[in-house]
């Protein structure tokens, strides 16, 4: 029991394997670096994980890795350095729509044998679901699995309006996982959002996220609760990966 | 000094909490209903004050634009002191503990009410925190704002003083 317990403690302190950059040349012309974390299996299931309005987050970085070591390949997309847009969420909108299809084709040329699934939060939910919309793949055998953490949708909110669901929302066919923190306004409408997810032929599960805010691991007044569990970003994107990961021999 | 920008203006956008925004009219309406617990006790009906301009506030204490515009509504509320015109506070969604403790910190001189199940959120179609509406004399609704801003500004101040004259 102790060598067992010994063994378990020594897996989960191995040093993480540095991640590697890889360079993907657009349609457009402009080349997208992905930091690579790789998995140890060569057959491992792959998650492309598209960086918001923020750049590279270090927590993110560090769930990638845990992730790794947990199974799980993960390629983390700056999308807005190659265009040399600023970090803001409108720069966001003017990635070109075949140059995030084509990373994900490009990617599964690559890994033929891997099984693809995206991710990303907040405003990058809508250039994410944008590449997934434009590449056929994404339907081929079934719905993409893609975790969105705290998904903002609306093209623009008005007081005493109903605010429009970005276009793609209604384009999305994905097997989707919603994290919701409780404390976001997007926690009272998450309803809204999967009816109209669902009426566009998406799968969607949600998960709301107790005494959190939207971007809890990336916020400046980030709540001792919300350290934590950015410090633990990696164990909840695994269990919102879980019901899609093969299963242990 | 740019990452720290980036983070200051994160905390206002991402957590549905957002800045900068100014009051819009809106098509004269009649309001949602609104009766709801209030923080100090017994129940406080919109309906009940037909008559006054009203400010309904929604807001939350985990919102940083909402905790931003507290100090100015509170000047607000002093300088139409008299008047007939009442400010609500609607919580959204937390226990009268939190917001206790909330209170502590940042004084609240107007009503705060409790909506902790959210029931107000989809009738007053509230997607951002703070969402604002100024009602007219007939329970009507006049403005909107989603986002926070100065109360007190004299701007404001003047679009609340025509709903007032009306």
């Amino acid at each position: 029991m102790r060598v067992a317990f010994l063994f378990f403690f020594l897996c989960l302190c191995a040093p993480t394997r540095a991640a590697e950059s890889i360079n993907l040349a657009l349609p457009s012309g402009a080349e997208l670096q992905v930091q690579r974390h790789a998995a140890a299996r060569p057959d491992a299931p792959l998650l492309l994980w598209l960086t918001g309005e923020y750049g590279p987050i270090a927590a993110e970085a560090q769930a990638a890795a845990d992730l790794a070591r947990r199974g799980v390949e993960v390629h983390l997309a700056d999308w807005l350095a190659p265009y040399f847009l600023p970090q803001l969420p409108r720069s966001l909108g003017e990635i070109p729509d075949a140059d995030l299809s084509a990373w994900l084709a490009e990617t599964q040329r690559r890994y033929p044998e891997r099984r693809l699934m995206l991710l990303a939060a907040g405003h990058a939910a809508e250039p994410l679901l944008r590449a997934a919309a434009r590449w056929p793949g994404a339907q081929q055998h079934a719905p993409l699995p893609t975790v969105l953490l705290f998904p903002l949708l609306y093209r623009g909110v008005d007081a005493g309006a109903e605010p429009e669901y970005a276009p793609v929302v209604d384009a999305t066919r994905l097997d989707l996982a919603l994290l919701v923190p409780k404390a976001s306004a997007g926690y009272w409408w998450r309803e809204r959002l999967q009816a109209r997810l669902e009426a566009a032929g998406s799968h969607v599960r949600q998960n709301v996220l107790n005494g959190m805010r939207d971007g809890f691991y990336r916020r400046s007044d980030a709540s001792e609760t919300e350290t934590a569990a950015g410090a633990r970003l990696g164990d909840l994107i695994h269990s919102l990966l879980q019901p899609w990961l093969p299963t242990a021999p | 000094m740019m990452r720290a920008f980036r983070f200051a203006l994160f905390c206002v956008l991402a957590a549905g909490g957002v800045a900068a925004a100014d009051l819009k009219p809106l098509p004269a309406k009649p309001a949602p209903a609104l009766r709801l617990p209030s923080l100090g006790g017994g129940q406080t009906d919109l309906a009940a004050l037909r008559g006054q301009v009203v400010l309904v506030n929604f807001w939350a204490t985990w919102c940083p634009p909402c905790r931003k515009e507290m100090p100015s509504m509170n000047r607000l509320a002093e300088k139409l002191k008299g008047r007939p015109f009442t400010l609500l506070g609607v919580n959204a969604g937390e226990d009268a503990a939190t917001i206790q403790a909330f209170i502590q910190q940042v004084p609240v001189h107007f009503p705060l009410l409790l909506d902790e199940d959210g029931a107000s959120i989809k009738p007053w179609q509230v997607f951002v925190f703070p969402t604002s509406y100024v009602l007219d004399k007939q329970g009507r609704l006049r403005l909107g704002l989603t986002g926070s801003i100065e109360w007190d500004a004299p701007e404001t101040v003047a679009r609340l003083e025509a709903l007032l004259a009306e």
